[in-house]
């Protein structure tokens, strides 16, 4: 179960006469149109405000500048014209908000532009890039899973996921097309069930914030409702994105410094900035960065428990500037026995699948399962493959492989279910080396392919 | 036979996926270094469920500690040695005086048989193998001796872990009330059990996380498994507890078949 969810609104949509004053006082983010699709100078004034009453966190929400269809057609942007055109709106609030002394928290994109980005990684990138010049701290709050989270994480911003309460689900976890029956619930008991599955993690989504509406009196009754709900199951409502850790013992000798779980690299890096910084307190003997904690064993002579979580979070994270990571190029020869599986799999030819394996440039978030087993992060969704049926008894170290949508290498001859495209010469782990293991969690590692 | 050279395991290598390795019952391996006056981490002979016959080139003194006890004996050149069966426990060491003297990989003598690492040749001893022994005419010196395993009569204590609340009542209840017994597929990498399933409040999907030794994971099927001196550093179930450092001897001298329960640690 989580502990913690936001609630966002769309607000300053309306002139006089909506409801956002009504809705305020549950909600803990609002996404304030930008005089693009809706509102104007006032509105925004007015609404920012309002949210700095509540003390609700305030976003900016840039539209297609198309108030006549109220921003939910599409419209054709170059990318750079699209990136401008979003910047300005987002420092036009932002520069509201700080003349009314408040501060900008997060972005929102609205309607069609929000749509038109989410398979749209590349846009998505140039985007999340934007912002992230204009403030490297704001939150982007988008559809959950989509590519503009895996953009926004890739450009250095953390990603919100979004998830709605009144909006069915396919199994792969996108909304189902408003043309289905059953596409749109509208019972409050159906939108009550979806939520608890949000948070009780039966859904498969990561839900950070759930988008709700106050565009009528009954929807404001609702989250309300809502609001009583997450009181009731003690689920904080505030703002998401803060990557606070909380410390919980592992056994004894062992703590775990964790972050909400997700495989994202803004959680990366704030593991590494307390790895980093950690170093320096004595009775440390050992740390492993995982996806979302940081595990570490220490002297029971020297530490204890309470100790080490008070010199932990005595830490300053925000100013820790980790080294570059480390660019490592791994040859490999592509020519393993299920590259044509792989390639039948996702409709591509083999020299394909080669080409955008070695295009990418990949993360290790953690190493383990097994010694010098990386879990890289960063695989084209194009190249996802299911496991093979049955395992193979021997994989030979070295073997270059995917499964699902990860790729790794076998760092030692074991028993092994990924689809095999090629191998390495490169010796991921070597005892008798002084360096025994090529990798470390924060690397950057790219494949290039040899003949 | 699964007999293997392990000390005090191999540390340092965690965040590198290298497990610590090292013996099960660390109590014992303590013991019968202490009784020998040999350095603590000295290298000793685990042997699980039976032992090795063994034949000393050189007269030699060595300690047997096991759950039944313990000794220490003088071997003459060419004596071969054949020990009785454990009447009861399921791990025993046997150390000889300057310790085993395989090679030293990453800082341990300790095997780590599917990484193919450290010990004699990175495996299961066989019939036939040499090994060397360090011969540094130690004395024979008992300073503070510890105690043994002894059987896991009472419950083996456990503190709950960061998932614990994963469990719905009945799922932790069982877990703290049933009994369980030890599946013939454990090994030194973990303690599998057999017995009433755990149920989960949630079906929920975790995040590669730490592991530690003693760390208890609930796959989906609901038998816990209890990772031992061969754990991987990371792994992908709930974490329900951790068992307390001085119990997990107990549970290294359970053989296959037996029960066991737990209960919280105060």
């Amino acid at each position: 179960m989580q502990t913690r969810i936001d609630l966002n609104a769309d607000l300053g949509e309306l002139a006089e006469g909506s409801l956002d004053a009504a809705l305020m006082p549950y909600i803990s983010s609002c996404n304030i149109a930008c005089a693009a699709h809706a509102g104007d100078f006032e509105t925004m004034r007015r609404t920012v405000r309002l949210a700095k009453k509540q003390h609700v966190a305030i976003g900016a929400h840039p539209g297609y500048p198309d108030p006549e269809n109220f921003g939910r057609v599409s419209m054709a942007f170059q990318t750079s014209d699209l990136c401008t055109l979003i910047r300005n709106q987002i420092l036009l609030l932002k520069q509201i908000a700080e003349a009314e002394g408040a501060r900008l928290n997060h972005i929102k994109l609205h309607g069609a532009l929000y749509n038109d980005l989410a398979d749209d990684y590349v846009r998505s990138l140039a985007v999340s890039k934007t912002i992230h010049s204009i403030d490297p701290e704001l939150r982007f709050i988008v559809f959950s899973g989509s590519e503009t989270a895996r953009a926004a994480e890739d450009a250095g911003l953390i990603a919100v996921h979004e998830v709605f309460a009144d909006r069915a689900y396919t199994a792969d976890g996108k909304l189902m097309p408003r043309s289905e029956s059953g596409a749109v619930l509208h019972e409050e008991a159906d939108c009550l069930k979806q939520v608890e599955r949000f948070v009780d993690g039966s859904a498969g989504l990561t839900a950070d914030s759930i988008c709700v509406h106050g565009d009528n009196p009954s929807a404001v009754q609702f989250v309300s409702n809502l609001r009583n709900f997450f009181n009731q199951r003690t689920i904080e409502c505030a703002p998401a994105g803060a990557l606070t850790f909380s410390f919980k013992p592992l056994g004894e000798g062992v703590l775990l410094a964790q972050l909400p779980p997700r495989i994202a690299k803004s959680t990366h890096r704030k593991i590494l900035a307390l790895q980093f910084e950690a170093k320096k307190i004595e009775g440390i003997l050992e740390m492993v960065p995982c996806f979302s904690e940081l595990k570490i064993n220490y002297d029971q002579a020297v530490l204890s428990f309470r100790k080490l979580k008070q010199k932990l979070e005595a830490l300053e994270l925000c100013s820790v500037r980790l080294p570059e990571p480390r660019l490592i190029q791994v040859p490999v020869i592509y020519d393993g026995e299920d590259l044509s599986r792989v390639a039948r799999h996702n409709g591509l030819t083999e020299a394909e699948v080669v080409r955008q394996h070695s295009e990418a440039t990949y993360l290790i978030y953690m190493l383990g399962f097994s010694p010098g087993f990386a879990y890289m992060g960063g695989l084209a969704s194009q190249l996802a493959t299911p496991r093979l049926e049955s395992p193979r008894v021997s994989v030979p170290a070295g073997a270059v492989g995917i499964a699902g949508n990860q790729t790794g290498i076998y760092p030692v001859e074991s028993p092994g279910g990924w689809n095999i495209i090629g191998r390495t010469s490169l010796k991921l782990f070597d005892p008798e080396a002084e360096e025994p293991f090529l990798f470390e969690p924060g690397d950057e590692v790219c494949f290039v392919p040899i003949h | 036979m699964y007999t293997t050279v392990q000390d005090a395991g191999r540390f340092g290598y965690l965040r590198y996926g290298l497990p610590p390795s090292g013996a099960m019952d660390r109590g014992a391996l303590e013991m019968a270094n202490a009784l020998l006056g040999n350095d603590p981490n000295a290298a000793v002979l685990e042997a699980t469920g039976i032992f090795p016959v063994i034949k000393c080139s050189r007269r030699t003194r060595l300690a047997v500690v096991s759950a039944n006890g313990f000794q220490t004996l003088e071997a003459g050149a060419g004596e071969v040695l054949r020990f009785q069966p454990l009447e009861f426990g399921y791990r025993a060491y046997l150390a000889f005086a300057g310790g085993i003297d395989v090679p030293v990989v990453m800082g341990s003598r300790s095997t780590y048989v599917p990484g193919k690492l450290g010990g004699f040749e990175g495996r299961v001893l066989r019939a036939g193998d040499v090994l060397p022994i360090r011969d540094q005419g130690s004395q024979l010196h008992v300073a503070e001796v510890p105690g043994l395993a002894g059987r896991a009569g009472n419950a083996i204590r456990v503190i709950p872990g960061p998932e614990a609340d994963w469990f719905d009542c009945g799922g932790l209840n069982t877990f703290l009330t049933s009994e369980f017994t030890v599946s013939s597929k454990s090994d030194r990498t973990g303690i599998r059990l057999e017995g009433a399933a755990l149920s989960f409040r949630h079906g929920r999907q975790m995040v590669s996380a730490g592991i530690a030794f003693g760390t208890i994971q609930v796959p989906p099927s609901g038998q816990p498994m209890v990772m031992m001196a061969d754990h991987p550093t990371t792994g992908g179930y709930p974490r329900i507890g951790n068992v307390v450092q001085e119990d997990l001897r107990l549970l290294a001298q359970l053989r296959p078949g037996e029960r066991l329960r737990f209960r919280e640690s105060a």
